[in-house]
């Protein structure tokens, strides 16, 4: 019985063995030329638009006019978003019939657009195409300076259509306070660290048990760019860009000169009872309960997510209740900061053309669209008279009317659309942000954003243009955030592999230390020995592994 | 069934010998298609991907090369992400936090659902114990986001919970950042999302132990708790048995979700668990080292089997029963 | 005889109904946290929620209103109800075999399920092998039958046919029957308090189920309800840094309706079958 049970499991074994080898399938290589009047396109549905009530794109408005206005049918594939949103790419790549098109943020693809490309996915669109005629208007935006660096790969290709950030606005969050609270203490908007302790100090006196709330990531030193107080010691955070004897590299926060004041500073104030106890674990609806219920008198946070969710949280309660922007901290000695949160100029977001696509001048035509003055205009603010009306401002105050889009009450009365909020009745007929085409673009922020505080907060949150104001800047120059900020880098699969790994290996015991110093518990020279050991153990090996990718960057 | 192989091995002809089981089992043999077409089908035909563990992985390229199959060998005749693994500065430091949760779990949250479900057993009131039964087992459902971040909130400085803490002589701080409060924090929340779903298999064991039992055991005289000791828990003794085993037999696998939501960077140095480690290598930046990932996947699952195996043949030798 | 329980048993019994108050309590909080949040018109997630923040039910006007969650609906209970009646028989097959003393590949079958425990193929392969050989992209098939056997499940079941004594095999294959008629005559019968476990275990899971729609029946009208759910809650945490730089402000209040609307139904299932959870069905058997 034992023996015959035996010769039975191996056979069995044995048929399971050869089973799986069946599994060894190969790609289809096919491309089959077509007269490109009809492509599919695989993009993700906007939650805005399935929550407005749509069940496929095709029905939206956009894409009906854009039918018209090109001639060319899009077929839409809709991935579900799953957990880390990158299953159903995963498996679309490996699918023996791509989509002609494919949206999706190529940072993500294993090895970058790059290996996307030798990986025969998508095209170099500059090797089978002339961009400057197949796409003039993309082509026009991205032909040189940062932006060029930006939508290419290392070796210095076009992957795809990009979102691009032309919105002259850069910044996004910042600090804000309750302007409430600042006129009755006769206080002026904060700008510099000592008006803040003045005002964290008044607050605690007027019964606010934490003034300051605000999460972990948005103060400690690992997160990229700045979030706040960290700018008035001329220091950023994480990784960023500064000049190293007159060279542009990449450093890292902890390194640098005024980190350790910076932490001195809010040690002193957590000392002082004006930082949460609890900013360690903080969540974002606790930030805003503190914010709403007077526990807090300010934080930091983006204008949507928090200013947007707080306000009306907060009006419901206390009518008289109000925030403020406020502009990043000054230096002691009254400078201006460098150092700011900012869009990069463009994303790794982007609409590629398939390897298999048909016809590539075609598609490339049709993603071409919503670079060009009609296209923007269609994909931001829909048809004039139906979803927006154009008005000839001067907002800047040069003496010079703008063109300016306002949206109808369609959109800005949701109720019309059928919708519940400005968001779903925009995304209800177009796509004014997050995918590729013009980003960012200060009327569309203007009518997102429903309250006054958040439009004040656009202007003061920006970041200050270019200093010489040209775009093909000196590379090297490293004095406004945007040249501060870490833009886009690609990396090879061995390299990020290692950062990830050597990451994991130091940033939470750092952490730890940050946090330790932060409540007194330790002191700041046990922060720089940890600092050293961090950097032994690997934040030395990621700085090269940036640096290198930096340079490849500046090359391009 | 050692007598019947002794007689069956008098018969001399293999193929004789498979004709005959085969007769006498037909029925059986019939019913084990659809299961083990199942199984090769769904199951074990994509297996082929644990190569992708032995190999140096290189994305796959539509020209062919790279993928699970073009991709070539790891370093160490194939062991290379193993070897990674195992030279990994953090390696002591995930393996000890895993098992140390596991034990905790083996020793707290496996035994919660059975004396939860002893404890109920006692309720007499049919009505009471069904709204029990049915609001316990509601904490599964909340998705563990909500769940984690209620936990987070009850631990903080001002939290409900370390307002108990202080009531009761505890010192009064965020206990989300102390890492001596992380293991019994990860553990006892648990329990309480967990007993209530957990004691249903046995409830409903319970169920079907014979009720003359404690008839006869009432005539005898016997008090509750001896009907307890000799009637009830040997009645489900079975099943705690297989659950015991096989829960000792995912020694190393402690779920990733609440690792990662609960942990902070005060806390990671004993949160850290495989699965979590994994989870930071797979989803941090940019792309992933499914090679790598799967091979710690590998080594997991082989010291789980050793574990099962070790469990069930302690198991065989006490109790008589076990899972093989 | 009439028992009188001792004194140590009557301060027992009052201990374990205080007790189970305090476990009710505890145990329902979370779910009336997000009950409260859904009917709040301005929900304070961070506070406790004992009660509603101003209170409105037109967060579930609103969730019940979208074609997307009725749609959902629709297509989760068809899985819940076929998936489970799959599940079942494929269970029930698997564990019984295991249970038969003189099958000769009992012992095969029991390593080739358990090592589907702990090893598998990965999502790529399993993907490729399903869409490339199965042809599975797009149909419904393949949230019914990957996972028809789980074999935890599979071995609680088996514990549970083992226990049942041989004796009243004996008699029906004394009767002329074979290996089915005791599986249905008398290993079912006696199994209704496991079975309705399983009913509930794979219910639950069908139910809760999304990750196989997400990667196989991408653009096609199959969208179970947890998808939905899962595509309305992710909403809210979209939040790319020097991406989006903003994350859509979502309503808590219609994230946990939401939430409500995608739990209730299958927390129904347990109340009605907890009545098979009854004593004493064995003595009956025996004695019949």
């Amino acid at each position: 019985m034992k023996k015959l049970s035996k010769v039975i499991s191996s056979l069995a074994a044995l048929a399971l063995l050869a089973s799986a080898f069946v599994g060894c399938g190969q790609q289809g290589q096919t491309r089959v030329e077509t007269d490109g009047s009809s492509f599919t396109y695989w993009v993700n549905m906007d939650g805005n638009t399935k929550n407005a009530g749509l069940q496929n794109n095709s029905e939206m408005m956009l894409y009906k006019e854009m039918e018209k206005n090109t001639g060319i049918h899009i077929d839409f594939i809709h991935p579900a978003e799953g957990t880390t949103g990158n299953e159903a790419a995963t498996t679309m790549f490996l699918d023996e019939k791509l989509p002609d098109i494919i949206k999706y943020s190529w940072d993500a693809y294993p090895g970058g657009p790059q290996q996307a490309i030798d990986d025969g996915v998508i095209i170099a669109l500059n090797k089978e195409l002339d961009l400057s005629k197949a796409a003039p208007e993309y082509w026009n935006y991205v032909k040189d300076g940062e932006m060029k660096k930006a939508v290419t790969t290392d070796s210095g290709d076009y992957y795809g259509f990009n979102n691009l950030n032309l919105g002259e606005t850069k910044g996004f969050a910042g600090l804000y306070v309750r302007r409430d609270k600042l006129k009755e203490w006769n206080m002026d908007v904060p700008t510099n660290i000592d008006e803040w302790t003045a005002l964290f100090a008044k607050a605690k006196e007027s019964g606010f048990s934490k003034p300051f709330t605000a999460a972990i990531s948005d103060l400690t030193f690992s997160s990229g760019g700045s979030s706040g107080f960290n700018t008035a010691y001329d220091v950023g955070r994480g990784f960023y860009i500064d000049d190293v004897d007159g060279k542009a590299e990449v450093v890292f926060a902890p390194l640098q000169e005024g980190f350790s004041e910076y932490l001195a500073q809010l040690a002193a104030w957590y000392k002082a009872g004006y930082i949460d106890p609890d900013f360690a674990t903080v969540a974002s609806d606790v930030i805003m309960s503190n914010m709403v219920n007077d526990i807090s008198v300010a934080s930091h946070g983006y204008i949507g997510s928090a200013i947007g969710k707080i306000l009306p949280a907060a009006l419901d309660r206390n009518p008289n209740f109000d925030l403020v922007a406020c502009p990043y901290p000054t230096t002691a000695d009254g400078h201006e900061s460098e150092f700011q949160v900012c869009y990069n100029p463009a994303t790794s977001t982007a609409n590629a053309i398939s390897w298999q696509c048909g016809n590539y001048e075609k598609a490339a035509e049709w993603c071409n669209y919503v670079y060009t003055e009609e296209g923007m205009v269609l994909q931001l603010f829909g048809i004039e008279g139906e979803h927006h009306t154009v008005e000839m401002r001067d907002d800047d105050g040069d003496g010079v009317e703008e063109k300016h889009y306002v949206y109808t009450d369609l959109i800005a009365e949701p109720k019309n659309s059928n919708c519940n909020s400005v968001a779903e009745a925009m995304y209800k007929y177009m796509l004014p942000c997050n995918y590729p085409g013009y980003n960012q673009h200060i009327d569309y922020l203007m009518g997102y954003y429903q309250y006054d505080q958040q439009k004040e907060a656009i202007v003061t949150w920006n970041v200050p243009a270019n200093k010489d104001g040209t775009e093909a800047d000196d590379p090297n120059a490293t004095d406004t955030p945007q040249e501060h900020q870490l833009p886009t880098l690609s990396y090879t699969n061995e390299e990020s592999s290692r950062v990830l790994e050597l990451t994991t290996l130091v940033e939470a015991d750092l952490g730890a230390v940050f946090i330790d110093v932060v409540m007194g518990h330790k002191s700041l020279s046990d922060w720089e020995a940890a600092v050293d050991k961090a950097m032994k153990d690997g934040y030395e090996e990621i700085l090269e592994i940036r640096n290198a990718a930096f340079d490849r960057y500046q090359k391009k | 069934m050692n007598e019947q192989s002794i007689t069956l091995k008098k018969k001399p002809n293999l193929g004789r010998r498979i004709g005959d089981e085969i007769k006498r089992n037909f029925v059986l043999y019939l019913m084990a298609i659809p299961v083990i077409v199942y199984f090769v089908v769904f199951v074990y035909l994509p297996m082929y991907g644990l190569i992708i563990a032995f190999k140096d992985y290189r994305p796959f390229n539509r020209m062919g090369q790279g993928g699970i199959w073009g991709s070539p060998w790891a370093d160490y005749y194939g062991f290379g992400n193993f070897v990674k693994f195992f030279q990994s500065p953090l390696f002591w430091s995930v393996i000890k936090n895993t098992i140390y949760i596991s034990l905790l779990g083996t020793c707290f949250s496996f035994p919660a659902p059975i004396i939860f479900a002893l404890m109920l057993n006692e309720i007499k009131n049919l009505k009471y114990k069904k709204i029990i039964q049915t609001i316990t087992y509601l904490p599964h459902f909340i998705s563990m986001v909500v769940i984690c971040s209620m936990i987070i909130r009850f631990f903080q400085t001002e939290g409900i919970l370390t307002k108990l803490i202080t009531l009761l002589g505890g010192e009064k701080q965020n206990y989300m950042i102390n890492e001596d409060a992380y293991r019994p924090i990860f553990v006892g929340s648990g329990i309480w999302q967990g007993v209530g779903w957990g004691s249903i298999i046995y409830i409903s064991a319970l169920s079907s132990i014979d009720q003359e039992l404690y008839e006869a055991a009432v005539i005898d005289g016997a008090g509750k708790w001896k009907q307890l000791v000799h009637i009830t828990i040997p009645g489900i003794l079975s099943t705690i048995v297989i659950l015991l085993i096989m829960n000792i037999g995912s020694i190393l696998s402690v779920g990733y979700e609440k690792t990662i939501l609960l942990q902070n960077d005060k806390t990671a140095s004993v949160a850290r668990v495989i699965s979590s480690y994994t989870y930071d290598l797979s989803f941090g930046e940019g792309n992933s080292d499914f090679a790598y990932s799967s091979a710690i996947g590998i080594f997991q699952s082989v010291v789980n089997i050793i574990f099962l195996t070790i469990a069930n043949t302690i198991s065989k030798k006490v109790t008589d029963s076990g899972l093989f | 005889m009439v028992y009188k329980p001792s004194i140590g048993e009557k301060v027992f019994n009052l201990f374990n109904i205080l007790f189970m108050a305090l476990m009710i309590f505890i145990c329902f909080y979370p779910f009336w946290y997000c009950v409260t949040c859904s009917l709040s018109k301005q929900a304070d997630t961070a506070s406790l929620m004992l009660l509603p923040n101003g209170f409105t039910l037109a967060t579930y006007k609103d969730v019940l209103a979208r074609e997307a969650i009725q749609k959902g609906y629709l297509v989760t209970i068809f899985v819940v109800v076929v998936g489970t009646i799959i599940n079942l028989i494929m269970t029930t097959i698997a564990a019984f075999l295991l249970t038969r003393k003189n099958f000769a590949i009992r012992g095969f079958l029991t390593w080739m399920m358990l090592f589907t425990m702990y090893f598998g193929g990965g999502m790529i392969p399993t993907y490729i092998v399903y869409t490339q050989i199965l042809g599975l992209e797009g149909s419904i098939l393949v949230l019914l039958i990957p996972g028809c056997i789980s074999v935890y499940n599979m071995i609680v079941m088996r514990t549970n046919f083992n226990g049942i004594p041989t004796s009243l095999e004996e008699s029906v294959k004394v009767d002329g029957g074979n290996d089915m008629h005791v599986l249905w005559h008398i290993i079912i019968p006696l199994s209704k308090a496991v079975i309705s476990v399983m009913v509930l275990f794979y219910g639950v899971g069908h139910w809760n189920s999304w990750f196989n729609a997400s990667l196989y029946l991408q653009g096609t009208e199959i969208q179970p309800l947890q998808l939905r759910l899962r595509e309305i809650l992710i909403l809210g945490q979209t939040a790319a840094e020097g991406d989006a730089g903003d994350v859509s402000t979502m309503a808590e209040n219609i994230k946990y309706a939401t939430i409500i609307v995608a739990t209730l139904p299958i927390l129904l299932v347990y109340p009605v079958i907890q009545k098979y959870f009854v004593k004493g069905v064995m003595i009956g058997a025996v004695k019949g």
